[in-house]
């Protein structure tokens, strides 16, 4: 009897393996208007990014904090501990390691939005150039009719013309 | 408030809404109407500024760079490798207020809005989109009723002038 339980239980988790498996989906990430190889995944609805390559495209370090200390992700002096009492914030799929990014991004400086399977981040460290040449500051706002937010990266592949004006 | 705008020029490309200023912000952009014209690279082909649709000249380069894909002799001529500046204290609690009197109009709070936005002005007069938004909002018959009056915007700036002189000394 004891048997046939342990049985059911490991039928069971194998299930609900199955079913978060199925549940994560994954993101192409764009970082400062450049494509990167690295692929974000969503599960709960939460972003998670491989760890130690997107700290490094975002000019910032994923380190353990003393010895035996909390894992966390630091840019100069400033550390932000993930996994702290109550929180989970880091994901290990396929023996890599990643981290929420709704846990570090934002005391980082870091914003992103997410539109057709992109996970498009701003380091907030690109001063970008107004003139000829330069990919100037990307910017996602509402149809006017529809409500739907529209981002200045969905025209990649095609020339475009932003006219901003006011009726006055 | 643009909608009768849009609808009246037939429009047919997409119209976004930019209520919070976001790209006057990013941009460090004080007027309108301003041009952002991108290659399919997502890079400028022309330097971030001013821009009048309907000027035959605007309209003849950018026929020239939409079906050669070259970028017009007058656009590289006037280029300005300029990066946006970082908001002054003052602009960005301008931003601040601007911010807080669109929330409060959403609100139904007109009055305290256009207080807000008056200080807005005070903090960064050179912003015409602070500027005119508290006059459109002060005044909405000047703006609203069938065509924007500038005969009145005219009057508005020789009145603010007046103002302005009169509190320096």
């Amino acid at each position: 009897m004891k048997r046939y339980f342990l049985l059911c239980g490991a039928i069971l988790f194998f299930f609900i393996g199955k079913i978060e498996g199925q549940m994560m989906s994954t993101l192409s990430v764009v970082v400062d208007q450049q494509k990167t190889a690295l692929a974000a995944k969503v599960q709960d609805g939460q972003i998670y990014v491989p760890l130690d390559d997107f700290c490094s495209a975002v000019n910032a370090e994923a380190k353990i904090l003393e010895e035996n200390g909390p894992l966390a992700v630091c840019r100069d002096d400033l550390c932000i501990p993930l996994n702290v009492v109550g929180t989970e914030d880091t994901l290990t799929v396929d023996g890599l390691l990643f981290g929420r990014l709704g846990a570090f991004g934002e005391p980082l400086g870091v914003s992103w939005t997410q539109n057709n399977g992109s996970l498009v981040v701003m380091t907030g460290q690109m001063v970008a150039g107004l003139g000829i040449g330069n990919a100037p500051p990307a910017f996602t706002l509402p149809d006017m009719y529809s409500g739907v937010p529209v981002s200045s990266s969905d025209y990649m592949g095609k020339k475009t013309v932003f006219y901003m004006w006011a009726s006055w | 408030m643009a909608k009768p705008w849009v609808e009246k020029a037939g429009a047919t490309y997409r119209a976004l809404l930019d209520q919070h200023n976001f790209i006057g912000k990013a941009y460090n952009l004080k007027f309108v109407p301003v041009g952002i014209l991108l290659d399919e690279d997502g890079k400028l082909v022309r330097a971030v500024g001013s821009v009048n649709i309907d000027n035959d000249e605007f309209q003849s380069e950018l026929t020239e760079w939409v079906t050669s894909g070259a970028i017009p002799k007058a656009w590289i001529d006037a280029d300005k490798q300029s990066a946006p500046k970082a908001l002054t204290a003052e602009e960005k609690e301008a931003d601040a207020r601007f911010q807080l009197a669109i929330v409060l109009l959403e609100n139904d709070k007109k009055e305290a809005a256009i207080a807000e936005l008056k200080k807005a002005f005070e903090l960064d007069p050179e912003n015409w989109l602070i500027r005119k938004q508290l006059w459109a909002i002060e005044t909405p018959e000047a703006f609203y009723d069938g065509n924007v009056d500038y005969g009145w915007q005219k009057a508005q700036m020789a009145r603010e002038k007046v103002a302005l002189e009169a509190s320096k000394k």
